[in-house]
């Protein structure tokens, strides 16, 4: 067993050496701050079923960050001004109830989305170097004022999902007793929705709108298997958010993959443990469980 | 019962739930048309009719969450116009039981209406809950989680929140179908001592013999009222018929009606 104090010699340079670089530091840090803000309001997004509405929202923002380019402005500011509307514009949409809301939501992102993909192709030359980072993400470029601007979102973000907890709850539980306890549904429908557009820009640094959803729907599902009360759920899914970004940038550093990629790919497969192993809601529980009951 | 504290009504006299005019439209399609009514406070009032009557859509305008034509006036007042005093009970299938919460969750909800969003629940918040919980006896399910309880249990949960609301009028849609018999027989006694309380309490039931047997008042619609008054008074033969569109045999002074019967079916 001479071989193990090597392996872990190597495993702690692997994870050491790439900290000299201030740009993996800032990787890791942003990795971190959109795990856990994906993850917690990622719940909401699994136990309402939004994960589809989570997927196009992010989509849709595309277009905002054409524009921006376009113009010569941060690419931030187009996709916040993009996510806001939509946000608005779905809170409308699904007042209406002329169409059916997964149709209308995939009507108007499908088509917000190819938009920005036509103005980005007529960029010629920033097109090809750009488009993939927007699309899925790059975490090993993030400057220190994205930093700032990840953290003070992500701080606005959580305080409100703290301060509205109990809304938040009973709405995604039971729209019914919303009403008779006169909460204003509506508003705080549309909150969810600007709260989750502004995570999905805090995403788009480190995944990308290709896999935003990604980060917000599976380590949220994964936690749902883990865990019996939302708060536990949401501290769980924080936890996977977080591993699944460390694991992400450091296989973006070390092998040179697509780091949205990579941390989807994390959280895929932390997932997967969950599915298999949960105590109690796993295959391989319930498959145990279920020999011991015929046993019986 | 130990510290019940729910407002008596000032008068006995003033009607507590006042419907008049009430429509109802799905797309444009009246669900319900035309329909006056005053239920006193304080009385137990059934709500039947056959499928596609309007009872749920009646219950549904009465909290406000469908959009109706005329007049819907609690204590005299438009609905929106007081505090959460109305507790409506859901048909279990309106929630997802698979959600992360627990009993005692779920009837805390019940008080959220109550205290402040910076603040915890108060002593008496947590007093509300444990009351509604003993009161539906599942005192030792209150930190169950709700995906492990039967379908007796989820509705015991729900009459709980809506004890822990302290209403002066429940609604309760179809609080006796599908439930075993335990839980149908707590839910009358429920009613009972709501009742004695000087609670408004409003059922819908499919179940004609409960509804004669227990209620002190029976309204019974068909898109509109056919009679309202008390059983004796409601479940004659012509009431009945023109309620049940035909679907109706009487058994030697017993009313046999079949529930499966679909007018629209046989337009």
């Amino acid at each position: 067993m001479a071989w193990i104090p090597h392996a872990l010699h190597f495993l702690a340079t692997c994870i050491r050496e790439p900290l000299q670089y201030p740009f993996m530091v800032r990787a890791l840090l942003a990795g971190m701050i959109v795990g856990v803000l994906c993850a917690v309001i990622g719940c909401y997004v699994v136990l309402r079923s939004m994960a589809f509405l989570g997927d196009a929202m992010a989509h849709a923002i595309l277009p905002g960050v054409a524009v921006a380019c376009l113009l010569g402005k941060d690419l931030a500011y187009g996709a916040l001004v993009a996510a806001l509307t939509v946000a608005l514009g779905l809170s409308f949409f699904t007042r209406r109830g002329t169409v059916k809301e997964d149709t209308a939501i995939g009507i108007l992102f499908a088509g917000a989305f190819s938009l920005g993909v036509a103005l980005i192709s007529t960029m010629k030359s920033y097109a090809a170097r750009n488009l993939t980072e927007i699309l899925f993400g790059n975490i090993l470029g993030v400057a220190p004022k994205d930093l700032w601007r990840l953290a003070i979102l992500a701080v606005i973000v959580l305080s409100a999902i703290l301060l509205y907890y109990r809304e938040f709850l009973v709405i995604s539980f039971d729209p019914i007793l919303a009403l008779t306890l006169k909460l204003k549904t509506e508003r705080l429908q549309l909150l969810m929705f600007v709260l989750l557009a502004l995570t999905i820009v805090v995403s788009l640094q480190t995944v990308g709108v290709g896999l935003a959803a990604g980060m917000l729907v599976t380590p949220g599902a994964a936690a749902y298997l883990l865990a019996r009360r939302l708060p536990r759920m949401m501290a769980i899914a924080a936890v996977i958010g977080v591993v699944s970004s460390v694991v992400g940038a450091y296989a973006s550093y070390w092998f040179d993959v697509a780091s949205g990629a990579a941390i989807v790919l994390a959280a895929t497969g932390i997932f997967f443990l969950a599915f298999l192993f949960a105590p109690g809601r796993g295959l391989v529980w319930q498959r145990a469980s279920g020999r011991k009951a015929r046993r019986a | 019962m130990k510290g019940a504290t729910v407002a008596v009504p000032p008068s006995a006299e003033t009607a507590m739930i006042e419907l008049e005019g009430l429509t109802v439209r799905y797309d444009g399609k009246p669900a319900i048309e035309d329909l006056n009514v005053q239920i006193p406070a304080g009385e137990r009032v059934a709500l039947v009719g056959p499928n596609g009557a309007g009872k749920s859509t009646l219950f549904k305008a009465i909290i406000g969450l469908l959009p109706f034509q005329g007049c819907v006036l609690i204590h005299g007042l438009p609905y929106g116009d007081h505090q959460d005093c109305v507790a409506y009970v859901p048909q279990r299938e309106e929630v997802d039981w698979r959600f992360p919460v627990t009993v005692t969750d779920v009837v805390m909800m019940g008080r959220y209406g109550r205290f402040g969003r910076l603040s915890w629940p108060r002593r008496e918040d947590k007093d509300a809950v444990a009351r509604g919980l003993e009161e539906m006896g599942i005192a030792d399910l209150a930190d169950r989680p709700i995906s492990m309880l039967s379908g007796g249990q989820q509705q015991r949960v729900f009459l709980a929140r809506a004890l822990a609301q302290d209403p002066h009028v429940i609604l309760l849609d179809e609080p006796f179908t599908g439930v075993d018999v335990p839980t149908q027989r707590a839910t009358l006694a429920l009613l009972e001592r709501l009742h004695a309380r000087g609670v408004t309490v409003f059922a819908s039931t499919h179940d004609l013999d409960l509804a004669a047997s227990q209620f002190e008042r029976v309204l019974l619609i068909n898109g509109t009222v056919i009679a309202c008054g008390k059983p004796a008074e409601v479940f004659t033969h012509e009431n009945v018929t023109r309620a049940f569109q035909g679907k109706v045999l009487m058994v030697g002074g017993a009313i046999v009606v079949d529930h499966c019967y679909s007018p629209h079916l046989h337009e």
